[in-house]
């Protein structure tokens, strides 16, 4: 049979994730999640509150004086806390940047999330927090700011020559219905590392995961966000996990929803090789379908190697597989069974070479042809006494089928 | 599965192949010392093989005389007789021959193809006794073997053999044979045909389309550049034209996820253990897809362990 290397423990689960105007169900669903990698032996490291005060700051920038009594370029007088003209200011949320303008002068200030906020290009610093509360509100399914500190300092340098440096600022929280999370780790495969996720809320929109190991640049906030959906399907074992949307494959991304387009994720640390001399291996796919093999058809794969984060472009990985001719085709013998082979995962070293053979996913073996998804009729009262199957193509000339241990 | 190891005796030999009658000759002496069955027949020999699970072929040697410096081959059992192939011998054409039991690889050293012939291969290879947790009757073979030889009739090309790939490119001249329980899928009426039902051996590629001609592909490589060593599973059409499906392995045979030179005997995957158990030499010259080891004798090493990438 096909080489399997196990892991110590699995586990399986479902949950739903329908946002229905409440956050209950993408609670649920992250709890779902959590309890599942618990299962498979998961650490739970820590978990951040749901309700989260983000602190935040909101600065305008000086300008100067005109010579004619006005003042020219982001301004703000000190002298009495107006802000005049052309004025831009950035408020950082949660990681996410957003910048705001005054809608009079109509200047668009890249790059962050341009938002129009005020409606004179007079206004004091107190009048733009109000309008800013306004927009968090709005923007943020009602979430409450609370302005705990606002202060001003400047540096007048001269009044009588107007020459003035510093800046404003306000300072305070938000509380937020989004933020929550828990944060789990895996354990390590010999001569691999563990991983560690978030399992997220994003926002009030849906569920997503965070993965700290593939942030580039430190960036906390790598996030995959999933498809709001019925329900899902949840598998994990000692060194990974999947979740995929149960039931029938879509074939289009979700209907107006912008915030996921995910319905299927697996992310794993492989079972090495002993003759592949490199670590610090681990390997996420997710896409909008349940269909894979193909690098085309499973959309986008990030990775990391020796320390290093691997593009998400299609050529970079694959799982082989066995072809006869020149094209593919359903491997099968003279008994209409396909042939059983290894889930080895293949990715580029350096993003610019072809895949190089690493190692397997655990508790994971490939088909060589393609099945209905969670379909078990070739294993039943065989391998493994229930599977689950992740990955099937039957549509752009890419067959085969990812199956999971899950007992 | 692993490695189908028939236990031998495993022949790798060289002879010459000066004339029809010494050719002859020489490919007797190296077909008894594998285990088969040598009955005279005019001319020549009608050669049985059997193989470790019962299953048998018989293959006819013999020079049919004339003007032409040639030497036929015939592979037949209960069922089905096939196509008549040939060589050319001549002065100073030496051959060898890797042997077992149940299967022969004909060649010349150093030589892929020949429009006149200088390979034939063939044999009986293993088949499934149950997978997936039990045998069915379609697995239940009775009757299996395969054939092929690089002429065809072409006074300017040799027809494709595992010696020059491994999988079977419709568009290119193939000159297989198999049968499988009275199933006989044959080019012999239409020698040289195009058809994906000829034998071929699966190759483990990277998921996108392929190139018969042009290998501008992504290898199958371990990332130390190694290659991935898998079991020789053969595949063919019930007809020229149908579907190949697996039919079994061959014996004593692994195939690399990389080209060799062909009768290279050192290949880094295979030498250490378990493979060490065993000697090898590559059949396949220089295929972008994979060579095909086969087992020449018995190695240094310690006991060979099964691989098994697929079942």
């Amino acid at each position: 049979m096909a080489n399997v290397y196990y892991a110590p423990a699995r586990a399986t689960g479902g949950v739903k994730h329908v946002v229905d105007g409440t956050q209950n169900t993408i609670q649920s669903a992250m709890s779902g999640v959590r309890d599942v990698l618990l299962n498979a032996t998961w650490t739970l490291d820590t978990m951040r509150p749901g309700h989260a005060r983000i602190p935040f700051i909101f600065q305008v920038p000086w300008g100067s004086p005109d010579g004619a009594g006005g003042w020219t370029g982001n301004a703000v007088n000190p002298g009495n806390g107006y802000v005049y003209g052309i004025w831009q200011f950035v408020l950082a949320i949660d990681g996410v940047s957003y910048n705001f303008y005054n809608p009079v002068a109509g200047q668009e200030v890249p790059p962050g999330h341009p938002v129009p906020i005020g409606n004179s290009n007079l206004a004091t610093i107190a009048s733009l927090a109000g309008e800013l509360e306004d927009w968090i509100a709005t923007a943020y399914d009602n979430s409450h700011m609370d302005i705990e500190y606002a202060a001003m300092t400047y540096d007048d340098v001269g009044a009588s020559s107007h020459v003035i440096a510093g800046s404003a600022a306000i300072t305070g929280s938000t509380e937020q219905p989004w933020g929550g999370g828990y944060r789990m780790t895996s354990q390590a495969p010999s001569g691999n590392s563990s991983f560690s996720i978030w399992i997220t809320e994003h926002d009030a929109h849906g569920l997503g995961f965070q993965f700290p190991d593939l942030a580039a640049g430190g960036d906390p906030d790598y996030e995959i966000r999933m498809a709001r959906s019925n329900a899902y399907d949840v598998w994990a074992n000692s060194y990974g996990f999947g979740l995929w949307e149960s039931g029938d494959v879509p074939q289009n991304p979700p209907a107006g929803d912008s915030y996921g387009q995910n319905r299927s994720i697996i992310a794993t640390r492989p079972y090495l090789s002993s003759d592949v001399p490199v670590s610090d291996v681990l390997s996420v796919m997710w896409g909008q379908h349940r269909e894979g093999m193909h690098p085309i058809l499973f959309e986008l794969f990030k990775g990391r190697m020796n320390g290093a984060i691997t593009a998400s472009t299609d050529s970079l990985w694959a799982f082989y597989l066995p072809r006869t001719n020149n094209t593919r085709s359903d491997i099968v013998t003279t008994a209409d069974k396909p042939l059983m082979v290894d889930a080895i995962i293949a990715m580029s070293p350096d993003n610019t070479i072809h895949p190089r053979m690493l190692g397997w996913f655990t508790d994971c073996f490939i088909s060589t042809d393609g099945n209905a998804i969670d379909g078990q009729a070739e294993l039943s009262g065989n391998l493994w006494d229930a599977v689950r199957c992740n990955l099937t193509d039957s549509s752009a000339g890419a067959v085969g089928t990812l199956w999971l241990r899950v007992n | 599965m692993g490695v189908a190891d028939s236990g031998g005796p495993y022949v790798y030999a060289t002879f010459a192949g000066d004339t029809p009658p010494g050719f002859v000759a020489g490919i007797k002496d190296q077909l008894v010392a594998a285990g088969w069955t040598a009955t005279a027949v005019t001319g020549g020999w009608s050669f049985l093989g059997v193989s470790p699970q019962g299953l048998s072929v018989k293959v006819k040697i013999w020079d049919p005389g004339g003007s032409d410096p040639i030497v036929n081959f015939q592979f037949s059992s209960a069922s089905a007789t096939g196509i008549e192939r040939r060589v050319l011998v001549g002065t100073g054409f030496e051959f060898q021959i890797v042997a077992n039991p149940c299967q022969f690889f004909l060649s010349r050293p150093g030589l892929a193809g020949l429009p006149s012939g200088s390979v034939v291969c063939g044999g009986v290879p293993w088949v499934p006794e149950s997978a997936c947790g039990g045998s069915t009757a379609a697995e239940a073979a009775e009757e299996a073997w395969w054939a092929m030889s690089d002429f065809y009739g072409s006074p300017f090309f040799p027809a494709h053999t595992l010696r020059t790939m491994l999988l079977h490119y419709t568009t290119f001249h193939g000159m297989g044979e198999a049968v499988w329980n009275g199933v006989f899928a044959q080019s012999a009426t239409a020698l040289g045909s195009f058809g994906q039902g000829v034998p071929e051996i699966v190759a483990i590629t990277y998921p996108g389309d392929i190139d018969g001609g042009s290998f501008n592909q992504y290898e199958t490589r371990w990332y130390p550049d190694t290659a991935l060593v898998y079991e020789p599973l053969i595949a063919w059409g019930d007809t020229l034209s149908a579907a190949p499906v697996v039919r079994g392995q061959l014996w004593d045979a692994v195939v690399l996820s990389k080209d060799y030179p062909m009768d290279s005997t050192y290949a880094a995957e295979l030498a250490g253990p378990p493979y060490d158990a065993r000697s090898w030499i590559n059949f396949t010259d220089s295929y972008f897809w994979g060579s095909l080891w086969l087992i020449r004798g018995g190695g240094g090493g310690g006991t060979p362990e099964k691989i098994n990438y697929i079942y």
